[in-house]
């Protein structure tokens, strides 16, 4: 098990590091973006002794990550005032969700874009109006423009002219070719949760926000935020199930209705088996029919298991490596079928070797 | 001071450990130029024990695949990771320069980072905060070449503590016009060879004196911040500049101001308060260092 992740499930190990160990923990917390994650575990009730060297990096990080929280606040503000000014509403997703509903992970969570998601019909009049306020789509090749715009669940990122913000404008939270699920627009637009009695600013309610979190994480083929996600689906699992005895139902209730069982039981599998998380008994036992075939499953934790790690050159190993192509593939062919995904991907490579 | 051989079998391997101020870098690279240039610049800094901390690792490396033989490349990594597009291997030695204050900048936010020369005597230190263009890398080299200690001549690393300001020696990024006009009046600097068409034209690295090296722990206080700005034909003089523009123009050119806002305000606003603020506009090199010295006399 890497260090990081030994740390960050016993954080007493650090009373007996050395400064070498110090500065690996670091290095590794930087690679997998959870420095500020482990800054605030390891300050938080100032019972650890830390190393001048060290700590002047975890502050630096938790120093960023507040910084940027309050920067997302104020950017989500500008965009549904933008977007209101049309009517649109504006549902935010991921990293600027958590940061409107003031969910603890907010306060040491790095984002690098805000991910909205507004109604598929209103996409062209919103682009049309963030452009006259300074957001651009960046350059892409005819081909990646196309792609995403008739198979993603996205348009292609759009980045603001001065302050550099990049925001991913999403109608839904899987790509249309999704294979096994298909889930309906209207099925994330009616449960909307209004921010402070906002007529524009909207978020998911917290079950949607853990699926579409889970959804995120296990359709995806490249991991290098893959143990930061996990987290994330604990920690929201640790808030949003304290103190609401129905959110493990409502968990169930909506896996079901949007095609997402399979998912959630890995999310919740994983955050168990990896990260220590207790679930309760009665989730547990209503999440094993979600469960697939004994030899997937298997090969599954093979994979899952090697792959939520620091990507950092002191964690490669042999398993890690065949995990990565493993769920590679995996990623892609769920998300496209193959009469799409081969002549994306040979188009890809020969992009690749002209640049 | 390190042997060269035991320099080169390091930074191929596990990489040299170099403490430069504050901070502390493991470089690897096995690039021969980078290598030779790296040599020259850090061989009298203090090499670091393998037990201690590291604060950066860093690293230059060659693409795989055919870009090692046709338009040959380099790549800047820092721990693994690549912040910045490729460039041509010629300018592989500034690229480790630039990425080094990449992470200082990006990743330094237990100081507050302001782009600027920094030279001092004794205990006084003056800020050159300037866009690029001013001639303060010029004036910042011209004046390490007359005596003065080099801080840097290019991040200024304020402490947060008690705004006194942490040396970072490292060469001095000379730019097209300058590198004749030092090269001519100092014959006695060290100028790496030229490397040309970088995205800041022309550029040639001035190794940093050895007194400037060994004094590379101490901190100074900052008197003076004085904005040069090089014009044709004027004689050389300092104007008072008003302490609230100053404020401005210091944040403006500041790395991580926005990072660490409460603190960084009154840290900045210290700084203006207690020193000289001025403008300094001149044509001529030993005008200028004659004029530096006496506003360190002065008090």
């Amino acid at each position: 098990m890497s260090l990081l992740l030994t740390t960050i499930l016993q954080p007493s190990l650090i009373n007996s590091f050395n400064s070498k160990d110090w500065e690996l923990l670091i290095r590794q917390a930087r690679s997998a973006q959870l420095l500020s994650y482990l800054a605030n575990l390891l300050t938080i009730d100032n019972v650890f002794e830390i190393p001048f060297k060290a700590k002047q990096h975890l502050e630096a990080a938790l120093i960023f990550s507040k910084k940027q929280k309050s920067n997302v606040t104020a950017e989500c503000d500008r965009i549904s005032k933008i977007l209101s000014d049309i009517g649109i509403k504006s549902i935010f997703l991921k990293g600027a969700a958590y940061s409107l509903i003031q969910l603890p992970l907010s306060d040491y969570r790095l984002l690098s874009d805000i991910d909205i998601m507004i109604n598929k019909s209103e996409l062209a009049k919103a682009e049309n109006i963030l452009f006259n306020h300074g957001w651009f789509s960046e350059s892409l090749t005819d081909y990646d423009n196309m792609y995403y715009r008739k198979w993603s669940h996205e348009i292609p990122p759009l980045k603001h002219i001065k302050r550099q913000t990049v925001l991913d404008l999403h109608h839904n939270i899987l790509p249309i070719t999704t294979i096994n699920s298909h889930i309906e627009e209207s099925a994330l637009h009616n449960n909307i949760v209004a921010i402070n009695k906002s007529q524009y600013t909207y978020v998911l309610p917290s079950h949607l926000m853990l699926l579409h979190s889970a959804a995120h994480l296990f359709y995806e083929s490249e991991f290098n935020k893959g143990l930061r996600d996990l987290i994330d689906i604990k920690e929201l699992f640790l808030s949003f199930s304290s103190g609401d005895d129905e959110y493990c139902n409502k968990l169930i209730i909506y896996a079901k209705e949007l095609g997402l069982e399979r998912t959630l039981f890995y999310a919740m599998r994983y955050i168990e088996q990896i990260l220590k998380c207790e679930l309760p008994s009665n989730l547990k036992i209503e999440l094993l029919p979600f469960s697939p075939p004994k030899a997937i499953l298997f090969l599954m934790d093979f994979s899952f298991k090697n792959i939520f790690i620091p990507f950092h050159s002191s964690c490669y190993t042999k398993r890690f490596e065949i995990s990565k192509t493993i769920l590679y593939w995996r990623g892609h062919l769920l998300r496209m079928p193959l009469r799409l995904l081969v002549p994306h991907l040979t188009r890809k490579f020969f992009m690749q070797l002209k640049s | 001071m390190i042997s060269k051989e035991v320099f080169n079998k390091r930074i191929k391997t596990d990489g040299v450990n170099i403490e430069l101020g504050p901070f502390s870098f493991n470089i690897k690279t096995t690039i021969p130029n980078a290598i030779e240039e790296a040599y020259i610049n850090y061989k009298d800094h203090e090499f670091l024990d393998a037990n201690k901390f590291i604060d950066f690792h860093i690293s230059l490396e060659r693409p795989k695949g055919i870009r090692r033989w046709i338009k040959p490349n380099v790549e800047f990594y820092f721990d693994g990771h690549s912040p910045f597009k490729p460039l041509p291997l010629p300018q592989a030695y500034p690229m480790l320069e630039w990425g080094m204050n990449w992470c200082i900048a990006n990743y330094g936010h237990y100081f507050l980072i302001i782009h600027a020369a920094v030279v001092a005597k004794g205990n006084k230190a003056i800020l050159l905060p300037a866009p690029q263009g001013s001639g303060k890398s010029t004036l910042c080299a011209a004046l390490v070449n007359s005596g003065w200690r080099l801080f840097s001549d290019e991040l200024a690393i304020i402490s947060l503590k008690d705004a006194s300001v942490f040396p970072c020696v490292r060469p001095v990024s000379l730019k097209n016009e300058s590198i004749n006009i030092i090269k001519s009046r100092f014959p006695d600097a060290r100028l790496m060879p030229s490397v040309h068409d970088t995205t800041k034209g022309t550029v040639s690295l001035m190794m940093p004196g050895l007194e400037s090296v060994k004094q590379g722990n101490c901190p100074a206080k900052i008197s003076a911040i004085v904005f040069p700005k090089y014009q044709l034909e004027v004689n050389g003089k300092f104007e008072v500049k008003d302490k609230s523009q100053t404020f401005i123009e210091l944040i403006q050119n500041s790395f991580n101001y926005h990072v660490i806002s409460n603190q960084s305000f009154n840290i900045a606003g210290d700084i203006v308060e207690s020193a000289y603020c001025y403008e300094y506009i001149y044509s001529d090199l030993t005008k200028a260092i004659l004029d530096f010295d006496s506003l360190v006399d002065l008090d």
